[in-house]
């Protein structure tokens, strides 16, 4: 095993990010790790090379622990390469020499040995002719994989990937993609944070969800995507779309919730059959079947995918489901609605879905 | 929503547009109302109307009845499916005179 | 018709004055007269000029005998002598002392000459024949001399502007008639008005009529007629201001002495001259130099005049003759050279102030002063002292200062003095030279000691005794009861006069005149003059090299040390512990807030103050730690342009803090830095003009100096001006060149 973590936990200042973290990751793995943003998947990345400082549980890599005050990090760093976001070439160095400096200056390898190997990789990563470019010179991806290539120059045994994509346009992540599959292919052991789903998909052994503030579901990638076990996984696995609208029932303004209710389903580019039906149920709920003063909220919500609807108003008052009153009004939702769902806890609520 | 009158031979054509729900209705209740104590022959057209609620039928059905006891005629024209699944639903279909 | 009238009477006046005839006086042109050293004019100021009087008098053999030569101008009445005078065809003109001093009553504008250069008693003309009657007078004379009578006649008439009336003497005429004989038109003596003979005379013959019981028929001539008239017997006797001499005695009997006066020139007061008035100088401007007397002087005798602080003696000269201020001062014996070398500045008379000027010693050196006070003694007994006089102060032409071996047994004295004062302490031929100078030797010599001159200017004088940096000090100090607080005076060197110095009517100096010569010269001539007078005279350009050396050497220096400070001063404001870091707040906010002048006076004269430090020293440290305030921040500045993300990526690959700081941060922080901190270098280059405050001849004060003895203001200034531009145009040239040596990319690009 590479990388042991056990309980790690990191707080800024009051506020806890990873609240007690576990995980392994073994030699010649890929894994990605995906979630909601602020969920910390990129401090649970930067923790693995120290780069931010946990504020409890321990890192182990090849048996060493590295949040003790004793190891020597630099050290241990030679060993890891970490690919950023932003790049993070040396400005004031060309290409070559960002490959050669580490090597040179770390490794302790004579300059032109250095060079030598910096040339293989740059042709390796298809950027030969660049050696002598520098940095401002090259375009967002060909920075990226220069990166990946200086990363490479210190030979190391495990690379972080810190959303290496995030900041490309998408022309030019699948040369940046391409080169990581490479390295997947041949071997490395790569942690990688990323939003790019279908290349998570493909190129990791496992895939951390994080969420809650730790590693809310783990699996190979055919469960996690396909077939997530968890809410949370699914929801953002189907990049689930919600409205919520609570309900003060003084200012019930249903001119208002018509506006939201509307301004959210154009947003999120639903049909306008569906934004109408979804109008009308809660239409004919909030102003007719149920009294004012028991209005409680609307909850609307569906999947990116938009296969599938959901609509759920609750309300005050003794329990009573209002769909099976009689008149237009319990007929047109039962009429449009097949699945329809009353349940009380403590309030009434009714589930649509379509 | 919006409402035009137009005079089409002796027909008074009623063309809305937008939506016809709890705040669209009273509206139309008043237009309606009004259009039906002046003429003989009234035609709604609903083919820019993508939303009916209950408010709109019971406007609807007020009209209708306003019309039967008067001997008038109402027809509603051009309706797009979604709202006519509503007529169907609630049996409007069946009171309204639809063309 | 009264208007036709006096346009007759015009051509009529000038008639008569041309009865004046005198050889040269119609052509010559008016030279104007200065005062003697005493503040007023005297009569050997007249020596040579144009003197006008009446004739009659011997007063052309009076002057010449007591005076000197003059050039006669003759005249027939003292008013056509005084017209002469008013219209400038005479210098001056010679009248009898008592009627001299009623005509400059009526005449305001005229003022006599003190003292008068001969006296002589007045008599009256008696026949010769006719001795009783002179004896009658001598008796008469006498009586009224003890009674009173001729003291009161004196008061009225002698001694007051108004006329007095003639007092109503009756007389009985009981024995006879006694005619006497006057001039007419010598006021206060004989005159008339209203058609009456009034005056001294005219009243002392009437008493003596009275006193001889007789009447008096008053008869009125011209004076050349009066003796023939009594000697003829025609009169009795007669009085016209007749000198008793023995020459004249032999064709007439005089009688014992009336009236005595003495011979005085009169001449006209010059409103622009230079008498100096207090009253003239309120509200106005005067240039004086900080630490001097001369504010208080001012506020003493001039409170309310405006002044104006400047640092050299050169500099309030200049503002003068500029115009930048009304007057100034300057000490009596300069006033002398200044005739020659600003013939358009003006000293004025009386000295507003008697100064004794001494050597100032620190307050716990007595012994030295002591010692300095016995060779003071010593040299104004063997006559040394009156030697460096007369070789310093009375001559005009600098004389040569004499050798001094200057090796010394007891080790060195250190001497200040601010080498920009003519005849005092001055630079020539690169060398200080002087009376103080010479005195400085002297002691030094006398002691047994080996003399250094320091040079600084005069408000950093006292502070650098006071601290002990120097031994002693002299500077044409005046010994005031304030600066005896301070320090402590020797026995006066020196008692100077300081005049009020002002311009000469439109005398204001535009830059390219300062040179003193006439206004005529081509630009190029005078340029080249200007060239040649502060650089190639006396080997000036030296001074000017080794000035640019020393402020060469205190930019390098200062700046390396800035530079290392400057990394001290960022690490502290960057430091994440909190004491370190409001300490670098303290330290960059005070050392940028204070001006660097002060800064260095108080280096100088605070913390070095009882050290040997030399003043480069002080300055590399004064401006170092300045320096490094700015260059701190510059470094943090640049270090924070760096981006965070790219050290991240080097402590990712391994690298520690340190290597992460010199591999990522600092190539790139100097790049981006650079241009800033040379900018800072040639700052610095040039906020070294101010060591001179610290006793420093730099590049700065060496202009200076050469402006004290040229006195010019264009040359020195543009030229020193120049000679920093040039300089820091070559080190931003070298600088460029090193950074592109070592700049791989734009090697790289070309």
């Amino acid at each position: 095993m590479m990388i042991i973590v056990q309980d790690l936990k990191k707080s800024y200042g009051s506020f806890e990010v990873l609240k007690g973290v576990s995980a392994t990751i073994e030699k010649g793995e890929v894994i990605t790790i995906i979630g909601p943003s602020g969920c910390g998947k990129s401090t649970f990345l930067r923790c693995l090379n120290l780069l931010e400082q946990p504020t409890g549980g321990t890192i182990k890599f090849d048996g060493k622990v590295l949040n003790d005050k004793k190891t020597n990090i630099n050290e241990v760093r030679k060993k890891m390469g970490m690919v950023f976001q932003n790049f993070n070439l040396f400005a004031h160095m060309s290409v070559l020499d960002n490959l050669c400096i580490g090597q040179t200056r770390l490794l302790g390898m004579q300059r032109d040995e250095a060079e030598k190997t910096a040339r293989e990789l740059l042709k390796t990563v298809g950027l030969a002719e660049k050696a002598d470019n520098y940095p401002d010179e090259l375009s967002g991806g060909q920075k990226q994989r220069v990166a990946i290539a200086r990363c490479l120059s210190m030979k190391p045994d495990i690379m972080l990937f810190d959303e290496p994509t995030s900041a490309l346009d998408p022309t030019m992540v699948g040369e940046v993609t391409a080169v990581i599959r490479r390295l997947a292919r041949d071997g490395m052991t790569m942690v990688i944070v990323t939003h790019e789903m279908e290349f998570a998909k493909n190129v990791s052994n496992r895939i951390f969800y994080m969420d809650e503030g730790g590693i809310y579901e783990e699996g190979p990638p055919e469960v996690i995507f396909d077939a997530p076990n968890r809410e949370k996984t699914k929801a953002f696995i189907h990049r689930i779309k919600s409205f919520r609208h609570e309900i003060n029932s003084e200012n019930f303004d249903f001119i208002g919730l018509t506006n939201e209710l509307l301004n959210f389903c154009v947003a999120n580019a639903l049909s306008r059959a569906n934004s109408n039906k979804a109008g009308l149920l809660s239409e004919e709920l909030t102003v007719n079947l149920i009294d004012k003063k028991d209005l409680v909220g609307i909850y609307f919500s569906f999947p990116d995918n938009q296969e599938s609807f959901e609509l759920t108003v609750t309300y005050g008052g003794e329990a009573r489901d209002v769909t099976q009153a009689a008149g237009m009004e319990a007929d047109i939702i039962r009429g449009l609605i097949s699945d329809i769902t009353y349940t009380y806890d403590g309030t009434n609520r009714i589930c649509m879905k379509w | 929503m919006e409402i035009d009158k137009a005079q089409n031979g002796d027909i008074c054509v009623l063309t809305l547009t937008g939506r016809l729900d709890t705040a669209t209705s009273p509206k139309l209740q008043e237009i309606l109302t009004e259009t039906i104590s002046s003429s003989e022959k009234i035609e709604l057209d609903f083919a820019a109307v993508d939303y009916v609620s209950s408010a709109g039928l019971r406007v609807l059905l007020s009209g209708e009845k306003n019309v039967k006891v008067n001997g008038k005629t109402m027809t509603l024209k051009n309706i797009l499916p979604e709202v006519m699944e509503v007529f169907e639903i609630t049996g409007f279909s069946g009171i309204l005179t639809i063309v | 018709m009264k208007k036709r009238r006096l346009f007759l009477l015009v051509p009529l006046l000038l008639l008569t004055l041309t009865g004046c005839f005198g050889e040269d006086n119609l052509q010559e042109p008016e030279v104007s007269v200065s005062p003697a050293e005493s503040g007023t004019y005297a009569a050997e100021d007249f020596i040579g000029k144009r003197i006008a009087f009446a004739t009659g008098e011997a007063f052309d053999i009076m002057f010449e005998e007591n005076v000197g030569s003059f050039i006669p101008v003759h005249c027939i009445y003292e008013h056509e002598a005084m017209e002469m005078v008013k219209n400038g065809r005479a210098d001056a003109l010679i009248l009898d002392e008592p009627m001299a001093r009623k005509w400059v009553l009526l005449n305001p504008e005229m003022e006599i000459i003190y003292p008068s250069f001969a006296q002589y008693d007045f008599g009256v003309v008696f026949n010769g024949e006719n001795d009783t009657l002179r004896l009658k007078f001598n008796d008469f004379l006498r009586e009224i001399k003890e009674n009173g009578v001729h003291a009161d006649m004196t008061k009225r008439w002698l001694d007051t502007a108004n006329s007095p009336p003639m007092p109503e003497i009756v007389l009985s005429g009981n024995n006879g008639i006694l005619t006497f004989a006057s001039a007419g038109e010598m006021e206060p003596f004989g005159y008339i008005v209203d058609n009456r003979a009034e005056g001294f005379d005219i009243e002392i013959a009437v008493r003596f009529a009275e006193y001889m019981d007789m009447d008096i028929d008053i008869q009125l001539m011209a004076w050349d007629a009066l003796i023939p008239y009594v000697n003829s017997g025609k009169a009795d006797f007669a009085a016209g201001l007749f000198i008793i001499n023995k020459e004249r005695g032999e064709s007439v009997s005089f009688s014992e002495p009336y009236c005595s006066g003495g011979a005085v020139l009169i001449t006209k007061k010059n409103e622009s001259a230079n008498v100096f008035r207090a009253e003239d100088f309120a509200g106005k401007a005067f240039a004086i130099i900080t630490g001097s007397i001369w504010d208080t002087v001012l506020n003493e005798n001039i409170p309310d005049a405006i002044q104006v602080h400047f640092n050299t003696s050169p500099e309030t000269v200049l503002a003068l003759r500029q115009g930048k201020v009304d007057a100034t001062f300057t000490g009596r014996v300069l006033s002398e050279r200044f005739k020659v070398i600003y013939p358009d500045l003006m000293p004025l008379f009386p000295a507003i102030h008697e100064v004794d000027q001494a050597f100032v010693f620190g307050k716990n050196n007595s012994e030295l002063r002591e010692s300095f006070n016995d060779f003071l003694r010593e040299i104004h007994a063997d006559g040394t002292y009156d030697d460096m006089t007369e070789r310093w102060i009375n001559t005009f032409d600098a004389p040569p200062m004499p050798d001094f071996p200057n090796i010394g047994n007891n080790g060195k004295l250190v001497f200040a003095n601010t080498g920009n004062n003519d005849v005092f302490g001055y630079i020539q031929d690169g060398k200080p030279v002087g009376f103080e100078i010479e005195l400085g030797y002297r002691f030094a010599e006398y002691m047994d000691m080996e003399l250094e001159i320091q040079l600084m200017d005069f408000a950093g004088i006292i502070p650098a005794v006071q601290s002990g940096r120097i031994d002693f000090a002299g500077a044409i100090i005046a010994v005031t009861d304030e600066r005896k607080q301070a320090v402590d005076f020797s026995d006066a060197v020196f008692r100077e006069g300081i005049l009020v110095t002002v311009r000469k009517e439109s005398a204001v100096l535009d830059g390219a005149a300062a040179d003193g010569s006439a206004e005529s010269t081509g630009f190029w001539q005078s340029l080249k003059a200007s060239f040649e007078r502060n650089l190639i005279h006396e080997n000036r350009w030296k001074m000017i090299l080794e000035g640019l050396q020393v402020s060469m050497v205190i930019t390098i220096l200062s700046f390396a040390l800035a530079t290392l400070l400057g990394f001290g001063v960022c690490g502290l404001r960057m430091s994440k512990n909190r004491i370190l870091n409001v300490f670098g707040n303290i330290y960059i906010t005070v050392l940028r807030g204070t001006p660097i002048v002060v800064l260095l006076m108080i280096t100088f004269y605070v913390i070095f103050a009882k050290t040997t430090i030399g003043g480069v020293t002080v300055a590399v440290i004064a401006f170092g730690a300045n320096g490094a305030a700015f260059i701190g921040e510059i470094i943090r500045a640049a270090i924070l342009t760096v981006d965070k993300g790219q050290v991240e990526a080097a402590r990712s690959m391994g690298f520690s803090k340190v290597g992460a700081f010199f591999t990522v941060t600092f190539p790139q922080a100097v790049r981006v830095a650079f241009p800033v901190y040379m900018s800072e270098f040639i700052s610095m280059f040039k906020m070294t003009a101010v060591v001179g405050y610290i006793a420093v001849v730099d590049l700065t004060k060496a202009g200076d100096i050469i402006r004290s003895r040229t006195y010019d203001a264009f040359f020195p200034l543009i030229m020193v001006a120049l000679i920093y531009l040039i300089t820091a145009s070559i080190m931003i040239y070298l600088l460029n060149l090193i950074n592109r040596k070592t700049n791989k990319r734009l090697r790289r690009d070309k």
